[in-house]
């Protein structure tokens, strides 16, 4: 959808430079171009803020920071947190943090977790909780997605670099060395 | 002094009550109880094998490129040792509160308000919230019409936030109508018990 309409986008800039001089019309278009290339990147930009997040910082100590298509942000208190982000915290840091289900996640120091997925809409069956742990601890406790979900091999996943680990409704410690 | 044979039989055995009692290392996943002290179940899986937690306190380690070890129990203290850090950052615990309303009405009932105030008060001793509001409805009237008064209902309590100072972007709203129902929608009672909203305060 976003591809199409970015498509859509460029063509319609393109096509309104048909109607310019021959002799402007290459540095026309490749300005054109940018300027798509600019529209387009406001536009993915506000389809990002727009999407809803799937948790909330709740806890942080030292320094923590998320990373979102190679962008890095540092994270703070009540911060949002959406799918894809990788969570990192330094040495001596830790995070906490809870998920629209009410599973309840905290991170210890020097750990790197991705958010693979989350999908939490009962009512139409969309339920899905994975995250991967690449180094460090993990201390996970279960939410609703655990309690509702009847395919938990499926639905629930925590992947380490060791195996994956999957889940039914409960607490658990996890430590990850690369 | 002790015979040969003996000790042939003594050293192994030490050896193997030493690694009961020692802390994991490496890729591991210990099995712990949730608060009400129910334990659940976790299994470890990779290409080479798989293996199950079922008792609290219970560790699994993964060699590299090897099948999961059978689970073997730990001391109550090595494992608080090792999970202090993550438990102290550990969020704290979702609440949640149950509103209820008046037939067909978006107005909240009278005892509403002491429940109201308790969620402020809750609210102030947390560093930072997100809140959901689940609106409910009882079976009288059509399912899309409940789902309206259902929306209309949470957003009774999200105006009420906001008024208190709760930015509208850290609520998130949605109705089920009357398809989760609290008790058996029959009698005038129950029904009143089914037209509610539920918040869950993070």
């Amino acid at each position: 959808m976003i591809l199409s309409c970015m498509l859509s986008r460029v063509l319609s800039v393109t096509s309104s430079v048909k109607s310019s001089a021959i002799a402007s019309r290459k540095i026309q278009i490749s300005c054109s171009f940018l300027f798509a290339l600019i529209l387009a990147n406001m536009f993915c930009f506000s389809v990002r803020a727009e999407e809803s997040p799937i948790a909330y910082v709740k806890v942080v100590n030292g320094t923590c920071i998320a990373i979102q298509q190679g962008e890095e942000r540092p994270l703070n208190l009540g911060d949002p947190l959406f799918k894809a982000d990788i969570l990192k915290t330094s040495k001596e840091s830790s995070l906490g943090v809870s998920f629209r289900d009410n599973t309840l996640i905290s991170l210890g120091s020097s750990s790197q977790l991705r958010l693979e997925n989350f999908e939490f809409d009962p009512d139409n069956n969309q339920l899905a909780f994975a995250v991967e742990l690449f180094e460090g601890t993990l201390l996970y406790i279960s939410g609703l997605i655990a309690k509702l979900t009847k395919k938990p091999e499926e639905e629930l996943r925590i992947t380490t670099p060791a195996g994956t680990v999957t889940v039914r409704g409960t607490r658990l410690f996890i430590n990850a060395e690369q | 002094m002790l015979d040969k044979p003996l000790i042939r039989f003594l050293f192994p055995l030490s050896l193997l009550l030493l690694a009961a009692c020692s802390a994991p290392r490496g890729n591991y996943v210990i099995l712990l109880a949730e608060e009400d002290g129910t334990v659940g179940q976790a299994s470890v899986s990779n290409a080479q094998g798989e293996a199950t937690l079922v008792a609290a306190n219970s560790v699994v380690e993964v060699p590299r490129q090897k099948a999961p070890k059978k689970a073997r129990e730990l001391k109550a203290e090595t494992v608080a040792k090792l999970t202090a850090e993550t438990e102290a950052a550990q969020p704290p615990k979702p609440l949640n509160f149950i509103f209820f309303f008046g037939f067909d009405s978006t107005e909240l009932t009278g005892d509403s308000d002491v429940i109201f105030t308790r969620v402020l008060e809750n609210i102030k001793t947390r560093e930072t919230v997100d809140i959901s509001l689940i609106g409910h409805t009882d079976s009288t009237g059509s399912i899309e019409y409940n789902r309206e008064l259902g929306l209309k209902r949470a957003d009774t309590l999200r105006q009420k936030l906001v008024d208190n100072g709760i930015p509208s972007s850290l609520i998130d709203i949605k109705s089920l109508g009357e398809d989760s129902p609290l008790a058996a929608d029959e009698g005038l009672d129950q029904r009143a018990l089914n037209r509610r909203v539920v918040m869950v305060l993070r």
